[in-house]
């Protein structure tokens, strides 16, 4: 049986899949990015329920359903589901067969013979583990399976930025996609669940600004193509300014260099038109740090609620956490944001400091100097850490033993998944 | 980041119903001296609302730093109603924008404590009897400084009103209403 396992291990990597409430992100173990990237979306024919007897029952309605991009593209024609709510399954159901897809239609391997790693959110309910555990054990037959926490992948992907000697499970994450922004406070592995928040900001609504400043200027984008366009300048040309007067100010002394161009055609006529793009290119990741920009109702900036999250955590946490601040996901990637975030927080933390020796000062206590460096991590893995942190994780040596095997499953059942080790590279 | 504040907050000077007054760099006469060897490429308090502006437009609060930013907001709160009457002007040309503009500083403003006064809510407390009619001077000299810098930078290649200063006349400084 050993042996069987190390041959598994060398010849056949894990497959390593990552559920998102937007995307489903699916690969190998030991690659640097996922294979395929796919929308978390589950396509069934319109209106056929079970016990409705007056349907046609043929033995293909089983086999009638698509995923991904596919299924998004039929939403005309089928009932599209979104089985992922707010990062939590919520529909098993759709879940077993978009699983069953993946394995088989898209990373095209034999489940039994590859171990899986799944992930979920932090304070993921523990039924919800075993019922991926029995989904996984019993009907694709796997042979070892891990369920790892988002947040602490996404600190093992942060190592591939520094030394062996620094690698550490401590640290606060800030886990940004294009629904919710989330600041995880991790310490030892495990995260720290009172101490989470979220933030209603995220890719999806700078966007929405971009496409709302497009508008309000006049551009002659075709409204069908308005999002998509939104998103590509988004993606093509935001950056993260220092300061937002003085951005404004080299706009207006230089327009050659910073305004610049966006070109398209019209869907149908194929008429070429251009758009002009300027102010929003930083306005937008501006609004990480000054909400009130875009929301009236979210007015705190994200290195603001970095600094809340992390001073409700147990004192002797709060220095390693500082020092250790990881960013993953696809709105993290604008250029400049790790180092206007380090700035940010470390300014709040100075000041803290600076007030609180001015009253021990006041008060006559000697007063030490005290340094409490804040340091973000940024990498090129960033876009889909958590994946890749699940990757990496697979690879290590000795992953296996903190797996659940087939047989461990068999003998006592699914409540073993409830509990999964952390792994640390050093056991 | 909060909102940007004046830099002159902590300098000396006069101040009329709580704005502090200082020289600016040109302009008319007025209780502001007129003195341009002063500043050098520094900015005077009207480049500084002008400088702000577009920053500062996308608050909804603000918080008071000193008498210069009483200065600040008063200005803020005036262009945002000059970019409004361009915005509205029915002829569109720089000729028809420029005269509607400068036909809003022809009148004496109302100063705080009066019906018409720009900014409502307690910003600014209402100066006593001798302040009352230098301060309506000086707010005059200041809106007549501030319509003839904004002439020569919010128009485009075409004399129309840039397209990018005219999304700005949509947002409101600290949710105040103007027309």
């Amino acid at each position: 049986m050993a042996a069987a396992g190390a041959s598994w291990a060398s010849s056949k990597p894990p497959v390593v899949i990552d559920n998102g409430t937007g995307y489903t992100k699916m690969g190998y173990s030991g690659n640097s990015e996922p294979s395929y990237i796919v929308p978390t979306a589950i396509a069934t024919k319109d209106g056929v329920r079970a016990g409705d007897h007056r349907a046609k029952r043929t033995e293909m309605e089983d086999l009638d359903f698509f995923i991904g991009d596919e299924a998004v593209a039929r939403s005309s024609t089928h009932a599209v589901n979104y089985p992922i709510r707010h990062g939590l399954i919520e529909n098993w159901d759709s879940m077993e067969r978009l699983w069953q897809r993946c394995m088989f239609d898209y990373l095209r391997c034999e489940p039994e013979e590859h171990g899986v790693v799944l992930t979920e959110p932090p304070l993921n309910p523990p039924e919800n583990r075993e019922y991926a555990a029995e989904v996984m054990f019993e009907t694709f037959n796997v042979p070892t399976l891990y369920i790892g926490v988002q947040a602490v992948l996404a600190l093992i992907a942060s190592w591939t930025a520094k030394p062996d000697a620094e690698h550490s499970l401590t640290g606060t994450v800030v886990d940004s996609g294009d629904g919710v922004t989330h600041v995880i406070p991790v310490a030892e592995g495990y995260v720290i669940g009172s101490c989470i928040k979220h933030i209603p900001l995220a890719g999806h609504d700078i966007t929405k600004f971009v496409q709302q400043q497009l508008r309000e200027r006049g551009e002659p984008v075709p409204p069908e193509m308005s999002m998509d366009v939104a998103r590509r300048i988004k993606e093509d040309h935001c950056y993260v300014c220092k300061d937002v007067a003085r951005e404004f100010a080299r706009f207006d002394a230089n327009p050659g260099k910073h305004f610049s161009k966006f070109e398209g055609r019209h869907p149908r006529t194929r008429k070429p038109w251009t758009a002009d793009v300027g102010y929003e290119s930083f306005l937008g990741p501006e609004l990480f740090f000054n909400p009130e920009i875009y929301s009236s109702q979210h007015t705190k900036p994200l290195p603001q609620v970095v600094d809340d999250a992390i001073i409700a955590c147990p004192i002797d946490t709060r220095r390693a956490l500082y020092n250790n601040v990881v960013l993953s996901g696809g709105s993290t990637l604008f250029s400049k944001f790790s180092k206007r975030l380090q700035g940010d927080v470390q300014s709040i933390v100075d000041q803290r400091i600076e007030a609180n020796q001015a009253s021990l000062a006041a008060r006559g206590h000697a007063v030490r100097e005290v340094k409490l460096p804040v340091n973000v991590v940024s990498h090129p893995f960033q876009r889909y850490a958590v994946w890749f942190g699940g990757s990496m994780l697979a690879a290590m040596p000795g992953f296996e033993r903190s797996c659940h095997t087939k047989a461990q499953y068999e003998e006592e059942g699914p409540r073993i998944a409830r509990h999964n080790a952390v792994f640390s590279a050093t056991m | 980041m909060p909102a940007y504040h004046s830099e002159y907050n902590e300098a000396a000077g006069a101040t009329l119903g709580g704005c502090l007054v200082l020289p600016l760099k040109s302009g008319p006469t007025g209780p502001a001296a007129i003195s341009p060897e002063e500043f050098g490429s520094s900015r005077d308090l009207v480049d500084e609302a002008i400088y702000y502006f577009r920053s500062n437009v996308f608050f909804s609060s603000f918080e008071l730093k000193g008498p210069a930013d009483l200065v600040l907001v008063y200005l803020t709160v005036f262009m945002q109603q000059c970019l409004v009457r361009a915005a509205g002007d029915s002829a569109k040309t720089k000729a028809s924008i420029s005269s509607a503009l400068h036909a809003l500083t022809l009148t004496a403003p109302a100063i705080p404590g009066e019906a018409g006064f720009l900014v409502p809510g307690p910003f600014y407390a209402a100066p006593a009897m001798a302040e009352r009619e230098p301060m309506r001077t000086y707010l005059k000299q200041l809106r007549v400084t501030l319509v003839q810098r904004l002439v020569a930078i919010i128009f485009d290649d075409e004399d129309k009103l840039s397209k990018w200063w005219k999304p700005f006349a949509k947002r409101r400084f600290m949710k105040i209403e103007v027309s």
